[in-house]
């Protein structure tokens, strides 16, 4: 379903990725882990169309996606949730889902929003709070959301677990698994490498901006040099 | 009774200046800079109708309006196409002197074709009802009214709609607000559109007030600013209540020390503002517009 052939892109001067091949199957999870730097994140920025490829192609179904902006994008059914600073804390959690309303009709957006209140009922209370005054488990769920309100093909999801405790870490891979299992693809940056490659169909080793390793999720969790430099043991 | 005279007198100029005021702190929340050209779509909203009010046009004053508010959109969206569009990746400084030097080139432009002498617009106007001692002139009437409407307007738009999420979104964060799919490029346009109108109807409704002069809107321009930093930077219901304050403080003032040293309250205010209170009245460490 999503191709990158051989992509090279940075920052400036910087080439961040080299002659990168990442290929995501439909329906699949598929997880990159790598140390810092290694260009993990911009691959997600350059699938997202924030970063423009200097080389190589993005294929989404065939089509050659690599020039197309993040609005474009989206209407093509690729979502991207970066990491941290991911809801606008100074709208309201209903004002924040309302802005999926660019791209679905209000009656849709009403459907559709009974199904988040169902995913997390401690919603419910909050939908007219500030989403700065959530904390950061409970604003990555609300970023989560828009999945469920957009309903994409391909999700780019980076460190869902950024700074979250590990029992809403749990919490937010489950969601994502039983989001999978409804037929998304997730394209998945983990700094926790355990946690990314447990749930992952398959997985990418990245190095500096290189595909370094690539097997299935279990493949690469018993690999003993994935396990030396990744899993700590 | 000459106390709230002077009091009601400063709420109906506050009013005024607190439309300014918006329209910069929208500009500033969304494009990160101060527009010192702001002054000058005010002074280009009141000569505007003067322009169409005049030949070859000659159009009845309150017909003129209309045209006048489209020309001071089209200076606004002018400016932002072609200076600050280019500029938008270089520092804030950077765009901050562009707009001082813009407002220079529009206001030279004012005097180039109206003349630097004072003007006021040929109109019966200025009668006022009595209440129970009480003077308000139509014209009062009228800023009143206006600021009202435009504020009421201003707040469904920015809480009831698409367009007005869409443009919190883009003030919070621009990158998130790319990422998010919404349109940044029309909310741009948009911005500088309410900002125009506000500018531009508020510019004649105090021109009606006074008179036209080419340099009124640096006066106006420092007056929004000071309103701005009393409201805290950002704060569209800030800029209202500090247009409010800067308003009341100047016309109470008149009371105390002589009328010509009325703008003197401005500067004062801003020199305090900056130095005891900076993040203003309703400011706090998460910026964006509420």
């Amino acid at each position: 379903m999503l191709k990158l052939e051989s992509i090279t892109a940075g920052y400036g001067e910087l080439t961040v990725l080299s002659e990168l091949n990442i290929v995501v199957n439909k329906g699949e999870t598929v997880c990159l882990i790598g140390p810092n730097g290694a260009g993990k994140s911009t691959v997600l920025r350059v699938v997202a169309g924030q970063l423009l490829p200097t080389k190589g192609k993005v294929l989404f179904n065939n089509q050659d996606i690599s020039r197309t902006d993040c609005t474009h994008k989206i209407e093509q059914g690729i979502l991207f949730v970066p990491q941290g600073r991911n809801v606008f804390p100074s709208l309201s959690l209903l004002e924040n889902l309302n802005l999926c309303q660019i791209f679905i009709s209000e009656s849709l957006f009403q459907e559709r929003l009974d199904t988040v209140l169902t995913t997390f009922p401690w919603m419910k209370e909050k939908l007219h709070s500030p989403a700065g005054s959530l904390s950061g488990g409970l604003r990555q769920m609300l970023a989560l959301s828009r999945i469920f309100l957009l309903k994409p093909k391909l999700v780019l999801l980076d460190e869902p677990s950024l700074g979250l405790s590990p029992l809403v870490v749990d919490d937010i891979f489950s969601t994502i698994s039983t989001l999978n299992q409804q037929g998304i693809s997730f394209l998945l940056v983990e700094q926790n490498a355990r946690k990314g490659l447990s749930v992952a169909n398959r997985g990418y080793v990245l190095e500096s901006g290189q595909n370094r390793l690539t097997g299935s999720g279990q493949e690469l969790l018993v690999n003993s040099e994935v396990t030396r430099l990744y899993l700590g043991g | 009774m000459y106390y709230l005279q002077l009091f009601i007198n400063g709420i109906v100029a506050g009013g005024v200046y607190a439309l300014f005021a918006v329209g910069l702190t929208m500009v500033y929340s969304v494009f990160r800079f101060i527009n010192f050209a702001h002054g000058e779509l005010i002074a280009w909203g009141a000569y505007g109708v003067l322009l169409f009010a005049s030949p070859p046009f000659s159009l009845p004053l309150w017909l003129s309006v209309f045209p006048a508010i489209l020309l001071v959109i089209a200076i606004a969206l002018l400016q932002n196409h072609m200076v600050f569009a280019p500029l938008r990746n270089s520092q804030p400084v950077t765009l901050l002197i562009a707009s001082i030097g813009l407002s220079f080139l529009l206001r030279s432009g004012l005097q180039l074709y109206f003349g630097s002498d004072l003007h006021s617009y040929q109109t019966s106007f200025y009668e006022s009802i009595d209440l129970g001692g009480l003077m308000i002139s139509y014209v009062q009437l009228a800023m009143l009214c206006l600021s009202i409407l435009f504020f009421v307007i201003l707040h469904l738009l920015l809480s009831k709609t698409l367009t007005g999420k869409s443009m919190r979104a883009v003030s919070d964060s621009m990158e998130l607000a790319g990422i998010y799919g919404i349109p940044t490029r029309k909310v741009s346009v948009f911005v500088w559109i309410i900002s125009a109108v506000f500018a531009a109807s508020g510019g004649f409704l105090l021109a009606l007030d006074t008179s036209l002069d080419p340099m009124m809107g640096l006066t106006f321009m420092i007056k929004s600013f000071a309103a701005v930093l009393l409201g805290g930077v950002g704060n569209v219901w800030g800029a209202l209540l500090g247009g409010l304050c800067i308003g009341i403080i100047e016309n109470m003032g008149t009371a105390f020390i002589s009328p010509g040293y009325k703008d003197l309250t401005a500067f004062v205010l801003i020199i305090v503002i900056l130095l005891f209170r900076p993040q203003g009245i309703l400011g706090s460490t998460i910026r964006g517009v509420r």
